[in-house]
């Protein structure tokens, strides 16, 4: 009687513990939840939108997206309370104590400015500001006061005190100009916090600046696809898409914020030798690299050497891989990109 | 080989079979529940649009074939207007006076995902699924469209 008892006990267990591991097959490791906790909030004068996979961690969220604000008001050039601002107005006159992550972000800057001769330089601020390009009042400027600013942009007379951690522009009217690479390194930030509070799979967006966390939602091993924009198309179109990794990916191109004067449009990649954009058969360029802050600064370099010697300079680089696109819609990717970017508009061709 | 099955048939006991149509009836179990909720899914999906201007949202619609046709004008700051428009499945923010224009150029949005932005108006017009209960579907992305 007890055997047949514990039987009919093991038979009925049979479709519950079946019905369990069916369940279990479903499910994976990394605890996604069923729909991402995802917002869009107007920060750092663009679209931010970060979007956390793990079940439950939505407060991770909330403090992503508080260090996102927070550091959007030390950096900002607009903002006037800014550290950055203070700096800006002390130029010529005293050394400003900064916060270690803007000062982070400085030494960085001046890093790339020597890297690259001074092609991205982080003082550009008074050119940038004449432009506003990304500002209601952006216009085309004067030219005298425009050869004025370029006088003043010069990365070599920036005079970092890391005992005191100041920052001392030495000349009266140098504007430092952060905003280039800051946006790579709020960017990372955010991604950090996230991680930090026990996410393993998220992408953030910064305006084109992109983190992804981990692997995508697809499976635990497959990467996340990341669109390519079209230079061209509107926002949001992509021309094709290439696989990323716990990586981060920004673009940028003469697309997305212009002036116009008559026939004539400015893109916001300014040359610091002539104060005018960059003149070149550029119209987009994704950067791959190990951190959006590196990425946003390579992003630029690549940029003004144009696309011969920014492949060159690209492919010697280790862990960084690059995307451009080109005036006459032609696509070039770098040594590592070349079996695995994926190009779908028949517009678009690959070049190499 | 057929002397050893006979030999296990011989053997077999009336709860044996029991179990057999258990685990065969059980295996079944999650083409069932799973067939079921995907079901409830499509069903009751419905398409639904939000405008929201600096965070808030001021504005939801849903998209359907009965949508009436609807036009307002939003005011998100000084001296700013939007004029948006939802035609039965669709939505656009027909008119502004931003000074890039890409919010008027993005043009008709309609499916869940997409969405419309008018950055200096801090206006996003977001098309999203959700189903009765108003609990949002997530559609599984394959690519990261870049902002």
């Amino acid at each position: 009687m007890f055997t047949v008892n514990k039987k009919i006990g093991l038979a009925l267990l049979v479709p519950v513990v079946s019905a369990g591991l069916a369940a279990c097959g479903e499910s994976d490791p990394r605890g996604l939840a069923n729909e991402p906790y995802d917002r869009t909030e107007f920060l750092l004068g663009t679209v931010a939108n970060i979007r956390v996979y793990n079940e439950g961690k939505e407060e991770a969220l909330d403090k992503a997206f508080d260090r996102v604000q927070e550091l959007d008001e030390w950096f900002s050039m607009q903002n006037p309370d800014s550290e950055i601002s203070e700096v800006n107005r002390q130029a010529g006159i005293e050394p400003v104590e900064v916060s270690e992550e803007v000062f982070l972000v400085m030494e960085r800057a001046l890093h790339f400015a020597k890297e690259s001769d001074g092609s991205f330089d982080p003082t550009i601020g008074a050119v940038t500001s004449l432009w506003g390009i990304g500002q209601e009042y952006a216009a085309v400027p004067d030219p005298d006061e425009l050869a004025q600013a370029v006088d003043v942009v010069d990365f070599n007379k920036v005079e970092l005190n890391e005992e005191n951690q100041t920052i001392y522009l030495q000349e009266e009217g140098m504007v430092l100009d952060l905003g280039a690479i800051a946006k790579g390194y709020i960017t990372d930030e955010a991604a950090r916090v996230l991680v930090e509070e026990g996410v393993n799979t998220a992408i953030i967006d910064l305006g084109g600046d992109i983190v992804v966390v981990g692997n995508s939602t697809r499976g635990e091993d497959q990467p996340w696809n990341v669109g390519i924009q079209n230079p061209y198309g509107d926002r949001g179109q992509i021309i094709g898409m290439v696989p990323v990794s716990d990586r981060a990916i920004v673009t940028s191109g003469i697309y997305e914020r212009l002036v116009r004067d008559g026939e004539d449009e400015y893109h916001h990649l300014m040359n610091p030798d002539t104060g005018f954009p960059f003149e070149n058969n550029i119209s987009g360029i994704s950067v791959i690299a190990d951190n959006a802050m590196d990425a946003d600064a390579i992003a630029n370099i690549a940029f003004s050497k144009g696309v011969e010697a920014g492949l060159e300079y690209i492919n010697s680089l280790e862990d960084v891989e690059v995307i451009y696109t080109t005036g006459d819609w032609e696509v070039f990717v770098s040594e590592g990109l070349k079996d695995s970017v994926q190009i779908s508009d028949d517009d678009f061709e690959r070049a190499n | 080989m057929s002397e050893k099955i006979k030999y296990h048939l011989r053997n077999m006991k009336p709860l044996d079979i029991v179990v057999i149509v258990c685990l065969f009836i059980a295996s079944f179990i999650p083409h069932i529940v799973y067939g079921i909720q995907l079901g409830n899914i499509d069903d009751d999906a419905v398409i639904i649009a939000t405008v929201r201007v600096s965070g808030e949202e001021l504005y939801r619609v849903e998209l359907s074939e009965e949508t009436p046709h609807e036009e307002f004008r939003l005011e998100p700051g000084e001296g700013k207007y939007n004029i948006i428009e939802v035609e039965g499945t669709r939505i656009r923010n027909r008119e502004d006076n931003s000074p890039d224009q890409l919010g008027v150029r993005r043009g008709w949005i309609s499916q869940p995902g997409e969405t419309a932005v008018v950055l200096p108006h801090q206006l996003i017009i977001e098309i999203h699924a959700e189903n009765q209960d108003g609990q949002e579907i997530y559609e599984e992305e394959d690519i990261i469209i870049p902002m």
